[in-house]
């Protein structure tokens, strides 16, 4: 795969390179990276986000993260954001099939010295209640009805079930609920889908995580997210399962009929969409808050299984243990959100498709709790790799739609990575730098070696060099359960 | 002639399948999206499962069937190793067999969350048939 082609981009910002808009682009790309990271993106990423340049209604201009890399539709890492009064479109391919794919992160007042001892026992403990893996059946079984539910309520619905704590839910984006969501809207292939998988973690990239709070950056933010130095904590990052992947899938082909009828074209099928203020737009919107909802759910009873394996390993409640969510955010998502663009302030529809919402204090899509500092921006590192908190910043709102990116992005395909290392020897490499390693499959470890991934603190660093984003705290693995 | 060959993609799973005849086409793309998951020497075909999908073009066709097939596979938890497509105008109808899978036997490489339309096709080169399939992973 062939790098970005320089001499096609101007830096405009300190850390903001802008191709101009060319051909079919309504706007122009633009692309947060420090000088090393830009580049190593790669061309083709590059030619699928100046494809969203090319979509009804898009504002200011199409955007890449600085983790972005070829995806299929929008380029992973992708941001754009779509004005209904101006025929702006909605595509379920600038969200993804992942649904909802986002991360929790859960503190303690434990040192990680404390956990060192029962690591191991603490990750087998986590292995046996967080069920995961490839076709990994759920421990809620759900019918029909309850499906139903939790489609509506999100996590809500899990806490109702006994799953976690109600005040999680202040902690968590949209308090866990996306409102304007109908399960009549989704196709009974998810629901058979999402039935036997309510709860459960999945593969791929996804992962349980005990980390230790290595550095901090800001300690007065740092202290308001409950984060200190040498804390344990825990990451999540799943997402929306098969219920997720099949409304993806059906409102793609709703979509490609849709286009016909509203005479739209796009280069590429994946990016098949239709406008916001249409019957098929509106019925997506409806069914992805659905797959948001049920994400939401999962991690909820997700994070009610973590704090029983610390109970069951330690001995003591996880209320003693202060195990209380930090945050709890998407990264593949489309909302609607007041931005400014020229100058106006207008409601866009905003696709994030693998990049974080990171909104600055003050606005109003902060919890209570965050009013002040802004909410925590939760960017899981690859396995075995670093992971930060980052909060929004006025710039940011400015520059990217309140947009950072969502991890470390790849740059190596999954098949690739397992020509290159057997699983087995991932595993002892990164035993042999202190981290205690557990997945259901070898195979699975092995694409998803640290190796496959760019330089997360490159990433960060691009972050802060376009002034996006601010780091607040950085944490290292002690301990990965990998679906 | 080659079944299927795999593409570089950075985040997911491109193939090429190949075939003298459309179904034949159609049958090695459902092994490669099987192989995707599993190493197949490993699953018999023990067990039938019968693949119904209709599609307004033969692309359609094609996509709706591997959907249809990967629907299958999450929801019956199958892999499967030998097929038998026909098709007739705007349908498909296959016998797709294969195995339960059993993590203790087959060795599970990685699991397909949906079949895109991104560089997606099917075409008729002089004497074959190509098919070309990303799957998000």
């Amino acid at each position: 795969m062939s790098h970005v082609k320089k001499s096609n981009f101007k830096q405009i910002k300190k850390g903001i390179w802008e191709s101009p808009k060319k051909g079919n682009m309504r706007v122009p790309l633009r692309i947060f990276a420090t000088e090393k990271l830009f580049g190593e993106i790669e061309e083709g990423a590059v030619e699928q986000q100046k494809n969203v340049a090319t979509l009804p209604g898009i504002q200011s201009a199409s955007l890449g993260m600085p983790d972005m890399h070829w995806g299929y539709g929008f380029s992973i890492g992708g941001v754009a954001a779509f004005d209904e009064k101006e025929n702006g479109i909605v595509s379920p391919g600038g969200v993804g099939f992942d649904i909802n794919c986002g991360v929790r992160l859960i503190r303690t007042n434990l040192k990680s010295s404390e956990l060192k001892p029962k690591m191991k026992e603490l990750l087998d403990k986590l292995f046996e209640l967080v069920p995961a893996g490839v076709g990994g059946k759920g421990k809620i079984r759900l019918s029909r009805d309850e499906l139903g539910e939790m489609f509506g309520k999100g996590a809500e619905y899990a806490v109702a079930r006994g799953y976690g704590w109600k005040q999680d839910l202040k902690c968590t984006e949209e308090n866990g609920k996306m409102e304007n969501s109908d399960s009549a809207k989704v196709s009974d292939k998810a629901f058979t889908r999402g039935m036997p998988q309510a709860g459960t973690l999945g593969s791929g990239n996804h992962f349980v995580e005990v980390q230790r709070v290595e550095e901090i950056f800001d300690e007065e933010t740092a202290e308001k997210f409950g984060l200190f130095k040498g804390q344990a904590v825990v990451m999540l990052h799943s997402g929306s399962r098969g219920a997720g992947h099949q409304i993806a899938t059906d409102y793609i082909s709703v979509m490609l009929k849709a286009m016909e009828k509203y005479k739209i074209s796009v280069p590429d099928k994946q990016l098949a969409c239709a406008p916001i203020s249409s019957e098929e737009g509106q019925d997506y919107i409806k069914a992805m808050n659905c797959g948001t909802n049920y994400a939401f759910a999962n991690r909820q009873a997700m994070t009610h299984w973590i704090r029983e394996g610390f109970e069951r390993v330690l001995g003591r409640k996880a209320e003693d243990m202060e195990m209380s969510v930090v945050y709890d955010i998407c990264h593949n998502v489309a909302k609607f959100e007041k931005h400014t663009v020229d100058g106006k302030e207008k409601e866009v529809l905003v696709h994030r498709k693998g990049a974080t919402r990171a909104m600055p204090a003050g606005r109003k899509e902060n919890p209570d709790l965050y009013i002040t500092t802004g909410h925590p921006a939760l960017i899981p590192g690859s396995m075995g790799t670093p992971s930060y908190v980052l909060v929004g910043t006025e710039t940011g709102l400015k520059e990217s739609f309140a947009s950072v990116c969502h991890g470390a992005g790849r740059v190596m395909s999954r098949h690739a990575a397992m020509k290159l290392k057997r699983g087995e020897q991932v595993k002892k490499e990164l035993e042999a730098k202190g981290e205690v390693i557990k997945g259901a499959s070898y195979a699975g470890l092995a694409e998803e070696m640290p190796e496959a991934y760019k330089d997360i603190d490159e990433v960060i660093k691009s972050v802060e060099l376009s002034g996006i984003g601010r780091k607040i705290t950085k944490h290292v693995p002690l301990a990965v359960m990998k679906g | 002639m080659e079944k299927f060959v795999f593409l570089e993609h950075t985040a997911d799973a491109k193939f090429q399948a190949f075939g003298e005849a459309i179904e034949e086409c159609f049958e090695n793309s459902a092994l490669a999206l099987n192989s995707i998951e599993a190493d197949l020497e490993s699953v018999k075909p023990m067990h039938k499962k019968e693949i119904h999908a209709q599609g307004e073009t033969q692309e359609e066709l094609l996509h709706r069937f591997l959907e249809e097939m990967h629907f299958a596979m999450e929801t019956e938890q199958m892999l499967f190793s030998k097929f038998e497509v026909k098709i007739n105008g705007n349908s498909v109808s296959a016998e797709a067999w294969g195995e339960p899978i059993d993590t203790a036997k087959h060795e599970i490489k990685s699991h397909v969350k949906a079949i895109t339309w991104n560089s997606f096709f099917l075409k008729k080169e002089k004497k074959k048939w190509v098919a070309q399939v990303v799957c998000d992973t």
